[in-house]
């Protein structure tokens, strides 16, 4: 294997020493906002003479090394701000900076060039990247808009349940997502079980979803990749935005600290549910829920050399209870009684990068990464003198060193390589009770210490011009007390241009999971926990293999992308018949479960076709995504060992998001969506089950049971919802202020949430009817939220 | 937290499910554990109702019952008999002496209704070929509390290796009934953790330890009269169908709605139930 490596790492490198042999110039910069200067990721930078170019990283940094050339074009496009062009004679390495301006009307643009950013020319395929303020156009529950949500309306990534924010991608858990903010990883995303996800479009400047073909510089995940960035701060003057919703409220500022060379945004949301109740709960009682998240980011640009960014998140959900009353003994005495209690979860990361370029064409990254995640049951009674607590803790907590370097030695080669190494220390239960009436009891946290790294490199090489080639490898390496596990991870991905507008792509990817997410319901509560691989649950692996076309339709802006995907999971964990985690109800006990015993590894298959018609621009933009997929899996000790079709097996997604820019003042926005239902194990009949009595071979009893038929052979009524959108802009003097109307529901359909199984009685007849019945959620919503921005 | 899920469901609507419900024709369920030790060959023979169903309370048939108009045969090689009903203990049987169950051997079950339902099975019987030693520590070693408690340890191998599974289980014996209702009940199981018998995957031998036996049958106030004579360890050599029957039996969770089902074990064609067979191996230790 390692002679492998070294055979890889020889080829990557060695065209590149004659690279620098010859005569060459480097034309490299920076691409800003015009008025902001925020840096913008995945800006086109085109060579029309060349017929090649480079996009900017995920530091708005582009370079380009070439021959000499007299006269040399250069045009710098990105979705929603208009373009410019630069020409210069290349006889001299230049710095470049450009700032581009935000097409503030997206009309149907008249293209000065039609070189703006292309599927059919990116190597990259399974990807979808969603522009910021689609995601604030589109209608949403109770008027929260969500990353997470937009993103299930993509193909080939489903929902699991109604209102809900877990995503599944490609047959993939919820578990399966690596989902990074700022390079942290975010280990449970969501507030308020799952109804609402914790990102804030408002602070966020890219969200990339991918789905397949992963590039080698993401790993440790099988089934996705969300990465997302924090806004880096206005550089020139103070703006702020914000809104006032059903739900919650959030403001962000941001700002220069020095001008043009530091900036910060901080940006916050709150829930105002348990201020609402609060008047009408009784004098003793006292309790609510409310969930929070903050994002804050800085930064110092101290030149073209080096910047330095310092970013964070907290957020916090919490679940909270008092009660006071003055009770009276068998003795006659007056004692005070108090109980108080709850519980809370919540992530906080943060993020120190050091952005160096090294030299023209190399740049580099340097990060240190923390990320937490804690959930906390705490319940306290006093009662006179006598005093009763109890504290559980469950978590798991982040250190994180990462250096990723991009070393652009001619347009044709462009290397990225890097190493990440995490420290994870894992904490599935803790648990202090102290009694005054008993003695006390603690129990020590369990801590679990793991070192999660990885070496990676890739390059994408363009042979020649119709040709790209993204070719790479990781190095993964896991390491608990007593084992460790050392895997390898090729990773190519290829697009071959029939034309300017078309091409054909494949890709293939080995990825490893070494942490695992033990989930109650799959519908992300904070009880689920994090644990790592260990001997006897070896980490989960998956292969996929994809396949797709990728159309422009320059003219009319239009994007379509035909993709077939399959993907074999190996080793994945699923839940013996009969286990259940949900042990949080008596945290005394929880310890005594042992989650090792109470999962399986088995296989999964995962296969299907996605279409994406996407329209980015335009007075109408949006997206028609289809997916005809086909999910199954195969557990020795489930179903007998037979494969049996996932829970979120869905054999047709439908989704269409459509956004009308009707004029400056009124935007209207639409989107309908339909799923093929889950597929459900249902009860079929019941019977006699006996219990054979040893000491005497007689069948001493009998018990009712159900059989069920095989493992998920039931299918849920498919989901199908409309909701709509109207927004009213105005511009004020001090900036724009947005009322939204918006209706989750439009035809008050009722999606099926869970089923249960009910009886009616009829005493005409004097008998009982059982019959599945059908519990759904949400009904037509309507909400109003109003927003502004300066 | 489940305040919360409970009120969600409050909150949401409730209705009757607009969806095709699965087919449900009734199957056939058998059950038959057959031993060389025993002194009789039995068989209970019931079917499936479905789960979705009106059910009549003025009507005194019950629902779910054992099936007395079933043709149950049970073979080996070329011998075969017919297992008659006895109404009394609602179950098909015939006597080990005109139908003998031996190891080693492989038996064919099938059962008919006059309803035109058939199920059939088959299973070979474990040979036990166990050597079977137990060892009891410290009797009434903890004095702290009213029950007296002591390790025990089994000790088996086989003697040549198969694929059997074990099920284990000790017992007690007293000199005289402690429950005056029943004055020749002396026998009783021993909880040994939490319970009372266990299943041991397929091993070709082991050691079977367990601490902290409890004799909880004899209440403190029965101490003075009533004592413990012997223990007896039992071991099961059983074959598979007995040992996974057992394992859904003690793991099966139907009312958890946050557990994943668990489907019923059956090696029964075409029906439910179970056809295991089993080897017993007795050891007993008389107490002073």
């Amino acid at each position: 294997m390692y002679r492998f490596i070294l055979l890889f790492f020889i080829l990557i490198f060695l065209p590149l020493i004659s690279f620098t042999q010859n005569t060459k110039f480097t034309i490299s910069g920076y691409v800003k906002e015009k008025g902001s200067g925020e840096l913008l990721i995945g800006v086109n930078v085109y060579l029309p003479e060349l017929k090649t170019g480079t996009t900017t990283n995920n530091f708005g940094f582009y370079s380009i090394t070439l021959a000499p050339q007299d006269s040399l074009t250069l045009i710098y496009s990105f979705v929603g701000y208009t373009h410019q062009v630069n020409q210069l004679k290349l006889d001299h390495d230049y710095a470049l900076n450009v700032e581009l301006s935000q097409d503030l009307v997206l009309k149907e643009v008249v293209i000065i060039v039609d070189q703006e950013e292309k599927v059919s020319q990116s190597v990259q395929m399974s990807k979808i990247e969603l522009p910021i303020s689609q995601i604030k156009n589109i209608p949403a529950l109770l008027g929260e808009k969500d990353v997470l949500k937009v993103l299930q309306l993509m193909p080939g990534v489903q929902k699991g349940s109604e209102g809900n924010s877990g995503i599944y991608v490609r047959g993939g858990g919820p578990d399966q997502n690596l989902i990074i903010l700022d390079d942290a990883i975010v280990y449970n995303a969501y507030h308020l079980f799952g109804f609402f996800s914790l990102f804030n479009g408002d602070a966020l400047k890219s969200v990339e979803l991918t789905k397949g073909g992963f590039p080698a510089r993401y790993g440790g995940r099988l089934s996705s990749v969300i990465d997302m960035n924090l806004k880096d701060g206005n550089k020139e003057e103070l703006h702020g935005s914000g809104g006032i919703g059903i739900i919650s409220s959030r403001l962000t500022l941001e700002g220069p600290i020095t001008k043009n060379h530091s900036s910060f945004i901080i940006s916050g949301r709150r829930t105002y549910v348990d201020a609402l109740i609060r008047p009408f709960l009784p004098p003793e009682e006292k309790g609510g829920y409310y969930f929070y998240d903050l994002n804050a980011k800085v930064n110092y640009d101290f030149g073209r050399k080096n910047k330095l960014y310092l970013s964070g998140y907290f957020g916090r959900d919490k679940f909270s209870y008092k009660n006071k009353y003055i009770e009276e003994d068998q003795n006659g005495n007056i004692k005070n009684y108090t109980s108080k209690g709850g519980f809370s979860w919540g992530n906080a990361t943060g993020t120190f990068r050091w952005n160096h370029l090294f030299h023209n064409n190399l740049f580099a990254n340097s990060s240190f990464i923390f990320s937490n995640y804690q959930f906390v049951i705490s319940y306290n009674e006093t009662r006179g003198k006598d005093r009763y607590n109890l504290d559980y803790i469950s978590g798991i907590r982040d250190f994180t060193l990462k250096s990723d370097w991009d070393y652009l030695p001619s347009p044709n080669h462009s290397i990225k390589f890097g190493l990440i190494s995490t420290h994870h220390r894992f904490t599935p239960s803790a648990i202090v009770l102290k009694n005054t009436q008993a003695t006390e009891f603690r129990q020590k946290a369990k801590r679990i210490d793991v070192m999660e790294s990885a070496l990676y490199a890739e390059d994408i090489y363009k042979p020649f011009n119709q040709l790209k080639i993204n070719g790479g490898i990781r190095l993964s390496y896991f390491l608990t007390n007593k084992d460790h596990y050392l895997n390898l991870e090729p990773r190519v991905a290829a697009s071959y241009s029939i034309n300017e507008e078309l091409s054909l792509k494949a890709s293939y990817a080995l990825m490893n999971q070494y942490v695992h997410l033990l989930s109650n319901t799959g519908i992300g509560l904070p009880t689920d926990l994090w644990v790592p691989s260990t001997k006897r649950i070896a980490p989960q692996r998956s292969q996929q293999v994809a396949v797709g076309i990728a159309k422009d339709f320059t003219g009319k802006k239009v994007a379509v992308t035909f993709e077939g995907y399959y993907k074999k999971m190996d080793r994945i964990i699923g839940y013996k018949e009969g286990a259940s985690f949900m042990t949080i109800d008596n945290p005394e006990t929880s310890e005594q479960v042992n989650w090792e015993d109470n999962v399986t590894s088995g296989q999964g298959w995962s296969y299907g076709t996605e279409v994406l018609v996407q329209k980015k621009v335009g007075k109408l933009s949006g997206w028609i995504g289809y997916t005809l997929s086909w999910t199954q899996l195969q557990f020795d000790s489930l179903n007998f060992g037979k494969k049996y079709y996932a829970r979120y097996d869905r054999r047709h997604d439908l989704s269409i998001v459509g956004i009308y820019e009707w004029n400056p003042k009124i935007t209207l926005s639409a989107t309908w969506v339909y799923g093929t239902g889950n597929a459900i194990t249902l009860p079929t009949s019941e019977f006699m089950a006996i219990e054979p009595d040893l000491q005497t071979s007689n069948y001493a009893h009998a018990d009712i049971r159900k059989e069920y038929g095989p493992k998920n052979s039931f299918r849920m009524a498919a989901y199908h919802r409309m909701d709509l959108g109207i927004q009213f802009h105005k511009k004020k003097r001090w900036g724009e202020r947005t009322w939204e109307i918006s209706v989750y529901n439009l035809y008050n359909r009722k999606n099926p949430f869970f089923y249960t199984i009910s009886s009616k009685y009829n005493a005409n007849t004097n008998s009982s009817t059982t019959f599945l019945s059908q519990v759904t959620l949400f009904p037509i919503i309507p909400a109003i939220s109003y927003s502004f921005k300066f | 937290m489940l305040s919360f899920l409970l009120g969600l469901i409050i909150f949401s609507c409730e209705k009757e499910a607009n969806v095709k419900l699965p087919k449900a024709p009734p199957k056939l369920v058998v059950y038959s554990f057959i031993s060389p030790q025993d002194s009789i060959v039995t068989v209970k023979v019931t079917q499936t109702i479905p789960v979705f169903r009106t059910t009549y309370y003025s009507s005194s048939d019950p629902e779910i019952k054992w099936l007395d108009n079933a043709l149950v045969k049970i073979s080996k090689g070329s011998i075969e008999t017919i297992l008659h009903y006895n109404s009394e203990a609602e179950r098909y049987e015939t006597s080990s002496k005109t139908f003998s169950i031996e190891p080693g051997q492989t038996y064919f079950l099938t059962v008919f209704t006059a309803e035109g339902l058939s199920v059939d099975a088959q299973c070979t019987v474990p040979i036990s070929n166990n050597s079977l030693k137990m060892q009891i520590d410290t009797i009434k070693s903890s004095k702290t509390d009213e029950y007296d408690s002591w390790n025990l340890m089994i000790n088996w191998k086989q003697m040549s290796p198969s694929k059997n599974y074990f099920m284990f289980y000790a017992q007690g014996e007293l000199n005289k009934s402690i429950n005056p209702e029943y004055p020749n009940d002396k026998i009783f199981f021993i909880r040994m953790e939490d319970d009372f018998t266990f299943l041991i995957p397929s091993e070709t031998s082991g050691i079977f330890s367990k601490k902290n036996l409890f004799t909880n049958y004899i209440s403190p106030t029965d101490k003075d009269t009533a004592r413990l004579t012997s223990i007896s360890a039992v071991l099961f050599s059983v074959d598979e169908p007995y040992y996974r029957y057992h394992e859904w039996e003690s793991n099966h969770e139907d009312d958890n709605p946050f557990a994943e089902p668990t489907l019923p074990y059956t090696n029964i064609n075409g029906g439910l139930g179970v056809f295991g067979s089993y080897n017993k191996t007795c050891i007993r230790q008389d107490l002073k």
